[in-house]
């Protein structure tokens, strides 16, 4: 990923020296640069971590900085003003949010209006049941009753079930059973060996009208923004 | 009836009337169970509703493993569970077991929710505020699935029963059982094997269905221009158009016809073949049908019917839950008297909002999942962490996030308003907002709380020595539980 | 019944909970005050409020969860009087009220083992008899017992039951009657105590562990030199017979009872080529030729197999205590073995041989002038007296059981004419 410049954010500060100042320090590992750095909403991320901090509302120069800096440090300032108050409650908010994913992660069941439960369904062992992979007993081929064989000349559902560079989809991205699975990639051999569908892309109407034509990383950009 | 009745031999008159001979047979599992199709699922997940007949046995032949059946249960399992209650799948099987598990989920489930004294509506549109006008699924109204043999039968339009049809809303859709399946429902493989089964091998049965129709449309025509041209020649004095009458001709121009009107072949087909109305009240749908309607044709749209955008129930719209029909009744309590609301029911938090799914919270009731409602309440918060949560209306504990210090997990108590039973067998219970007034009375009946006996300990103190005002619970203008706020007046011109 | 509870449970509750002030506690139980009993304008209660704060008045339904202010004084204990009288007042209300009735109880059938009088449909149909196995695992040969398919199981007929159970009663009591050696197997778990009762009841052997393979085709090896005891027909022991009971060969059942065939084909095997009958519960899937006399039924339910052990187990001991009947009348239902017989001859033949010898050598004597043998002819004519006497009537127990305790043990009875 590369790096994320804060354009957007520099240009609509109406000091238009913080942008410069901030890309001064971005790397800057001095106490004095940070302060600096601290000043200025860089990105979003950080613009969030200095919600609460006193010393971006100020808005001074480098020493009233390093001096918040000190004074951020101390827990009696932290905890006895408002605005200490304030960062003390959103950060155990934060921590009792990452508690709960964390425990949530571990009961993944998506309960739905109407199921029962009953004491063993919110049991440890019913819990790690859902955590856990199995393979699918039915899958959407036999739920809609599609028969993929005689649907290789329908580019949208090739396209569905190969990669953007025309590989078949393996079977753990698209659950299907090994039954179906095979039917799935006959399917596709079928489409690509007839000339219906394009064998290391999906098809070109699809890719026109899905409108993501912005290029990955990885992809090459012709002249004139194209594929190449 | 004599013939029909056989001579049977004692023991074989005695093994019909036997328990293991009752015993039904079990229905089929809960329809349209996606949940094969993942690959996280539990196969001793408590399904939504007992299929299985439950068996219980005393403790005397409990204890030596004796249920009734082939052979005693194991002891192991059996004896240490709380409730004694199984169902058994198979009597015996060629493992030489008997397949039981523990049947206390369904049944404790069912004691609970008549505990809660709930009634089955039928299923209407909620409006914003989340009053829906309820009718029980008992009213004789709604209550029947055979309509009169007539009814089924082709109505002529323009007739004087079809315009009644049409003011009084179809009383035909109102029923919650048809003979054909809810097509909104079906997947396409289900639809194409419907297709297969039942629809293909009835053409011809279709094709003499629309020579009656088609006979009555013409009778109707021929005798609504006599009566316009001659006033004084009765209708019926003429005998009607037969359907035998009806030409191969007349029957290919009325096929044609009807091709290019499909709502009304529609409603044709859906008549024959009895399906479950589909709503075509939803606003995606409603302009292509209307581009499709002739002008100055009357059509009975199945709009009325409450199981249109849901699909009818799998089972009678009661689910044999609940035999109650309305909720209309008072509750009295031994010192307040009677209560505005009917009692809270202390409910567990099962999902909170913001978890992995980010959806919204689950509230499980009697052992119901239950969705917050949809309207703007208490529920609706979504500070992440109740503050002072004591005495404040905002911020229930471990509704926003999942709080592992709380014992036995997060409960709240919840106003439970209605339920009614969707097209998948699953019951539907709706809450409305919590009435904190209501909570406290509960919690008070149930131990939680002490809000009569500290006033009481209060009031017992020596006047002087009266504490401030800063530890006195609930001493504010808005009193819960005192005369005043259960309409007896302020008798004793002190409140507590 | 609903009269007399009542009357139990408000005196157990007027005496449990006594009262203090009662007028006040009811007044605030009932409906007609205005709901707030503090908030009221009874002077009263008012003055009771304001003059006694060191004893506030609760009401009984908070009682639970108010927590006293200050400690109330002490008491007088009066549970144990409560307890006598809530006692006195069971003891008078005891004829009140209507009779409940007796229905079951798993552990009727060893208090009060049915007999072969008791067998009926109802009786069969409530021990589980007619439940068969998986209709898909059955035994065609048991078509003839078998009503239909209910639950995916076969149903037994339970006609079919009863008359087999009651002809297997019938075999059971003649073979007692006529003194033979009747073994009851289960050796299924939980049958243990089956087959000890219907043994016990029918004064028989049992066995609840496994078949010993060639305990009886190969007994020699298997239970050599066991204790082994000849009774009377009167069931008393005989002496006499050491020198027999030296020599002899195990016994062998005259009847063996199974329960569980399926697990025994080996003893069944083992009883067919020793010419032994047998009986056995046959379910749905057992071959029914493997044993003499078979009882179509549920071999599973231990219900079932109880009713049927202690049937049989009644049987036998009706056959008994008929044969003892006839034994104290002078009649003797049963033969001497053949091997008892012979050994008897022996002894009598050298018995006379003994005489002979002691006589002619007393002739030689008295011919020599001795006069010293004569105590010792005495004695040994004595000896044959009384030996001859135990031979009148003389039956033999033979008890031949391994050295392990947990093995089978065997209990037979010969017989011998007049």
């Amino acid at each position: 990923m590369p790096p994320r410049i804060p354009f957007l954010s520099a240009f609509k500060q109406p000091a238009s020296t913080s942008f410069f100042r901030s890309q001064a320090c971005q790397f800057s590992q001095q106490a004095p640069l940070q302060a600096i750095r601290q000043n200025v909403p860089s990105s979003p991320a950080s613009s969030m971590l200095n919600l609460n901090d006193s010393s971006s509302k100020r808005g001074g120069n480098a020493t009233e900085g390093v001096s918040d800096l000190f004074e951020n440090f101390t827990a009696k300032r932290r905890t006895q003003t408002p605005e200490g108050e304030r960062r003390v409650q959103v950060l155990g908010d934060l921590k009792g949010k990452n508690v709960s994913e964390d425990y949530m992660r571990q009961m993944p069941r998506r309960w739905r209006e109407g199921e029962l439960y009953a004491p063993h369904d919110l049991s440890e062992v019913e819990a790690a049941k859902w955590r856990k992979m199995t393979s699918v007993q039915r899958d959407l081929v036999d739920l809609l009753g599609l028969r993929p064989l005689d649907m290789y000349s329908n580019f949208s559902v090739v396209s569905e079930y190969m990669t953007p560079h025309g590989r078949i989809r393996k079977r753990m991205q698209t659950g299907l059973t090994p039954k179906n699975q095979r039917k799935i990639a006959k399917m596709v051999r079928r489409s690509v060996a007839l000339g219906i569908h394009p064998s290391v892309h999906r098809h070109p109407e699809l890719l026109m009208r899905s409108g993501h034509m912005t290029p990955q990383q990885s992809q090459a950009v012709g002249k004139w923004g194209h594929f190449v | 009836m004599a013939s029909t009745q056989r001579a049977v031999s004692p023991g074989a008159a005695l093994l019909r009337s036997s328990r293991l001979f009752s015993m039904p047979a079990p229905i089929a599992p809960p329809p349209g169970d996606m949940s094969q199709a993942t690959k996280h699922k539990s196969e001793t997940a408590t399904a939504a509703f007992p299929t299985h007949l439950t068996v219980t046995t005393p403790s005397t032949s409990r204890m030596v493993g004796d249920w009734g059946f082939k052979r005693p249960l194991p002891l192991k399992t059996t004896t240490k569970s709380t409730f004694p209650l199984v169902r058994v799948k198979k009597v015996d099987s060629i493992e030489h077991v008997t397949d039981f598990q523990s049947a206390s989920d369904h049944t404790i489930t069912l004691e609970k929710f008549r505990e809660m004294n709930l009634s089955f509506s039928v299923p209407a549109p909620k409006d914003r505020q989340g009053n829906p006008t309820l009718i029980s699924v008992f009213e004789e109204s709604r209550d029947f699935t055979t309509p009169a043999p007539s009814n089924l039968l082709a109505t002529p339009k323009g007739s004087a029963s079809a315009r009644a049809i049409k003011n009084d809303g179809d009383p035909l859709s109102l029923r919650w059982k048809f003979r054909g399946p809810w097509l909104a429902g079906m997947t396409d493989g289900e639809f194409d094997r419907y297709i297969a089964k039942s629809v293909r091998a009835r053409r011809s049965e279709f094709r003499q269905f629309l020579r009656e129709r088609l006979a009555a449309e013409k009778t109707a025509d021929r005798n609504s221009s006599i009566s316009e041209q001659d006033a004084s020649t009765p209708a019926h004095a003429i005998p009607p158009v037969k359907a035998d009458s009806i030409t191969e001709e007349e029957l290919l121009e009325y096929t044609r016809g009807l091709r290019g009107d499909r709502h009304e072949l529609f409603n044709l087909v859906s008549r024959f073949l009895d399906l479950a109305p589909v709503s075509n009240a939803d606003s995606h749908l409603a302009p292509n049908m209307l581009g499709h309607m002739i002008p100055d044709k009357a059509y009975d749209l199945y709009r009325d019917s409450p199981y249109a955008s849901e699909g009818p129930p799998i089972t009678h719209p009661s689910a044999g839950l609940s035999y109650l029909r309305t909720q209309a009744f008072m509750e009295n309590h031994p010192i307040y008297g009677p209560q505005k609301s009917h009692a809270s029911v202390k409910a567990r938090i099962v999902t909170p909002r913001f978890g992995v799914t980010n959806q919204n919270p689950k509230i499980g009731v009697g052992g119901f999942i239950a969705n917050i409602p949809s309207h703007e309440t208490q529920f609706s918060s979504k500070r992440r962490h109740a503050v002072s949560a004591v005495g404040s209306n905002d911020g229930i504990p471990g509704l926003n996030d999942f709080d592992p210090s709380q014992e036995g997990g997060a409960k709240v108590y919840v106003q439970v308003q209605t339920a009614n039973v969707d097209a998948t067998g699953k019951v539907q219970i709706r809450l409305s907002d919590r009435d904190l007034e209501t909570d406290i009375v509960q919690k008070e009946l149930v131990g939680e709380c002490d809000t009569f006996g500290g006033a009481v300990k209060e009031a017992a103190q020596p006047k002087p020595r009266s504490q401030p005002s800063g530890e006195r619970r609930y001493t504010s203008n808005r009193t819960f539980g005192s005369a005043p706020n259960y309409g007896l007046g302020n008798l004793g011109g002190r409140d507590f | 019944m609903i009269i007399r509870e009542f009357g139990v449970r408000q005196g157990r509750k007027a005496l449990a909970a006594p009262l203090r002030r009662g007028q006040q506690c009811m007044r605030a139980l009932s409906t007609e005050t205005s709901g707030t009993p503090v908030a009221t304008a009874d002077p009263a209660v008012e003055a009771a409020l304001q003059t006694s704060p060191e004893n506030p008045t609760v009401p009984s339904l908070f009682a639970r969860t108010a927590k006293p202010t200050r400690r109330r004084p002490v008491a007088p204990d009066t549970t144990k009087a409560d307890w006598e009288t809530a006692q006195q007042l069971r003891h008078n209300l005891r004829n009140v009220g209507a009779q409940v009735e007796h229905r079951y109880s798993p552990s009727d059938v060893f208090r009060n083992p049915p007999g072969p009088k008791d067998v009926t449909l109802e009786l069969l149909m409530a021990s589980q008899a007619h439940m068969g196995h998986h209709a898909s695992v059955w035994n065609p040969a048991n078509a003839r017992y078998i009503y239909g398919i209910r639950q995916g199981i076969h149903i037994i007929s339970l006609e079919q039951t009863a008359a087999h159970l009651r002809r297997a009663a019938r075999v059971v009591e003649e073979v007692a009657y006529h003194g033979g050696l009747i073994l009851f197997v289960g050796t299924r778990p939980g049958q243990t105590q089956i087959v000890t009762q219907a043994a016990r009841l029918a004064k028989a052997c049992h066995l609840f562990t496994k078949w010993t393979p060639g305990t009886i085709t190969n007994s020699d090896k298997i239970l050599p030199g066991l204790p082994v005891e000849i009774v009377n027909e009167h069931d008393q022991p005989v002496g006499g017979f050491n020198q027999h009971l030296m020599d002899r060969r195990a016994l062998v059942p005259d009847l063996v009872v199974c329960l569980n065939p399926l697990e025994n084909f080996t003893m069944l095997r083992e009883c067919s080529q020793a010419n032994v009958p047998t009986i056995g519960i046959v379910d749905t899937n057992t071959e029914p030729t493997w044993v003499t006399y078979a009882i179509p039924a549920n071999d599973d339910s231990l219900r079932c197999l109880a009713v049927i052990g202690s049937v049989l187990g009644r049987a036998g001991e009706a056959g008994q205590k008929r044969r003892m009947e006839d034994a104290k009348n002078g009649k003797v239902t049963w033969d001497t073995p053949s091997e008892i017989k012979q050994f008897m001859d022996i002894q009598q033949k050298r018995a006379q041989w003994t005489k002979r010898a002691a006589e002619e050598e007393a002739a030689t004597k008295d011919k020599s002038g001795g006069l010293n043998g004569k105590p010792s002819s005495g004695s040994a004519t004595k000896d044959s007296e009384v030996f001859d006497e135990s031979m009148q009537k003389l039956q033999m127990e033979v008890d031949a059981a391994t050295a392990d305790d947990v093995s089978p043990q065997l209990r037979k009875m010969s017989r011998r004419t007049d």
